[in-house]
């Protein structure tokens, strides 16, 4: 495990923030934190990087505990880029090296480029504009090939080109095989690149796991046609799979426990003399997912 | 240890106010110490037997003990300056990004006792260069040395880093560069000297004077009186009590940063 959070529980005044909260982290994973706003997805990466203390429970890293040095091993995006706003971007990197002890001069312009940010080296941070700050935030949390990174809302204030931008780079940094903390509201994006997930609201951890084990076996299946619904109680007969029928105007969404073939529905419409003018098979997004189990909580 | 002068280096290099404050004290502690010699000499011109009384003030080697005690406000100043930084590094949350980058969180305060032991070197080293100079020009003697000029040096360098102590305590309770430096400015100039006005009339003890910053005022004038008891003040400290108040003080500020850096919560 690269992370393992035990029982954290922290709490401001009257409210808890995290709710003794477990998970792990495994190495290589892509792991998505997700949760409404004050769910305490940032406060328990404010824990594990050290800017405050939980009230009680621990968490490691690497296996090998808290100690500083560990830290240098993670790269880190959190909430916003904090930079000194009378440095240029090369200056702020190379402070960043010096304290994490990560890459050299070489490397500064390496993630400059990987950023496109090269030619904007020299210019004071204060001078730069949201996606360019955003965008040395990435660049400072990937230097020197971190063994972890967290980014936490990494796509906060961007435009889309912004955001299409950073999908690229967390992309190719999962395919290079890297272990990613990525903490977004954005869940389509989180779909596409996390291979974990775990749900936070109002502190508690409500469900963690692979993303194709929480999503489960379930999806849809939507027809349309003219007199379609006459037909809502002969497919549940004759599917046992379906657990459920949404009944719109001349569309039926059929929630399905495991597979059925669309072949088998179009024929068994067909056979009964109705003509599919659509037929769609619907994967669960993790969007429906989240919904469903924060609002059962 | 070096990494962080490093660190500290290419922030300070860069930072305005620093050139700005460096600029302004090089100019300052020479303007200051010569402008007394001027008014000194201007007033004391044609009257016999002054010398005698005052101990002459400019003449070697005490124009550094008198440079000293004339200089010592400005090293409010470098408190100035170093709770501008630091408020900023609050204020741009880059205290709060050096940790999560990796850095321990006492090396927040060693960085800034590093900068602090610098910048009273450089204050030292000033008001030096400015009492030598003031010292050309006025006095009637020539400049020879001894061991008195380690005692200013030494004097002064300790009630510089005191003074800034007492800043750093300003920048890292506040954390708002503005705020600190309005509250630092008020307190140490106005408040503090009309409280141990107070406090000594209440009490009829000059070891009031020993109140928080006012210790580091006492390090050069109680020096100053002890080299050169011009009034023959009846009532003087000990030589010893500002230094041992500041010590006491410069061990329970070092205990209270450190203690305060380890537990509160970086935003």
């Amino acid at each position: 495990m690269v992370l393992q959070v035990s029982n954290l529980h922290k709490h401001f005044g009257k409210v808890h923030a995290l709710k003794n909260v477990s998970l792990q982290i495994p190495k290589g994973s892509v792991f998505g934190i997700l949760g409404p706003n004050g769910s305490g997805k940032t406060t328990m990466l404010g824990i594990v990087t050290d800017m405050q203390k939980s009230d009680s429970g621990s968490y490691s890293w690497f296996g090998k505990g808290t100690d500083f040095q560990l830290r240098k091993r993670v790269g880190s995006l959190i909430e916003t880029p904090n930079f000194y706003t009378y440095l240029n971007a090369y200056d702020n990197l190379k402070i960043t090296q010096l304290i994490s002890g990560r890459g050299d001069d070489a490397e500064i312009k390496n993630v400059l480029k990987r950023l496109d940010l090269l030619d904007k080296g020299h210019i004071k941070f204060g001078n730069f504009s949201l996606g360019m700050k955003q965008r040395l935030a990435v660049a400072a949390a990937i230097m020197g090939n971190p063994d972890v990174l967290i980014l936490d809302e990494p796509t906060n204030g961007l435009d889309p080109e912004g955001i299409a931008f950073m999908r690229t780079i967390l992309l190719e940094l999962a395919a290079e095989g890297k272990t990613i903390i990525i903490a977004s509201h954005l869940l389509e994006e989180v779909q596409k690149v996390c291979t974990h997930v775990a749900i936070l609201q109002f502190g508690d951890l409500l469900a963690q796991g692979k993303v194709e084990e929480l999503l489960g076996t379930s999806y849809k299946i939507i027809l349309e046609a003219d007199c379609v619904t006459s037909l809502e109680s002969a497919l549940k007969s004759k599917f046992k799979a379906i657990n459920h029928i949404e009944v719109g105007k001349n569309q039926l969404s059929l929630s399905l426990n495991e597979k059925v073939l669309a072949q088998d529905v179009n024929a068994f419409c067909f056979e009964n003399k109705v003509i599919l003018s659509r037929l769609e098979v619907v994967g669960t997004k993790l969007e429906d997912k989240f919904l469903e189990i924060t609002r059962k909580n | 240890m070096l990494t962080l002068l490093k660190i500290e280096w290419l922030k300070v290099k860069k930072y305005k106010a620093f050139w700005i404050i460096f600029a302004f004290l090089i100019l300052l502690f020479p303007s200051v110490t010569m402008g007394f010699g001027r008014m000194l000499s201007e007033f004391t011109k044609g009257t016999p037997g002054v010398d005698a009384v005052l101990g002459g003030p400019f003449d070697f080697n005490q124009v550094f003990l008198t440079a000293a005690y004339l200089n010592n406000g400005l090293n409010i100043a470098w408190g100035m300056l170093l709770i501008l930084m630091i408020g900023n590094e609050f204020q741009n949350r880059t205290i709060r990004q050096n940790v999560i980058d990796g850095q321990q969180r006492n090396d927040i305060i060693t960085s800034k006792l590093i900068l602090v032991g610098i910048f009273s070197l450089f204050s030292a080293l000033l008001l030096m260069a400015s009492g030598f100079i003031a010292g050309l020009i006025f006095a009637k003697n020539s400049f020879h040395f001894n061991a008195d000029l380690f005692e200013v040096f030494g004097t002064f360098l300790f009630a510089s880093f005191m003074q800034m102590l007492f800043a750093l305590v300003f920048a890292f309770l506040l954390k708002r560069p503005a705020l600190s430096v309005i509250l630092y400015l008020g307190y140490t100039v106005f408040v503090e000297n009309i409280l141990v006005i107070i406090l000594v009339a209440i009490f009829k003890t000059t070891y009031v004077k020993l109140f928080f910053t006012q210790a580091a005022d006492e390090l050069t004038t109680v020096a100053l009186t002890k080299k050169y008891p011009v009034n023959g003040s009846m009532d003087a400290l000990p030589a010893e009590a500002p230094w041992i108040a500041c010590v006491l003080y410069a061990a329970l500020i070092l205990f209270f940063l450190y203690r305060y850096i380890n537990r509160t919560i970086l935003k």
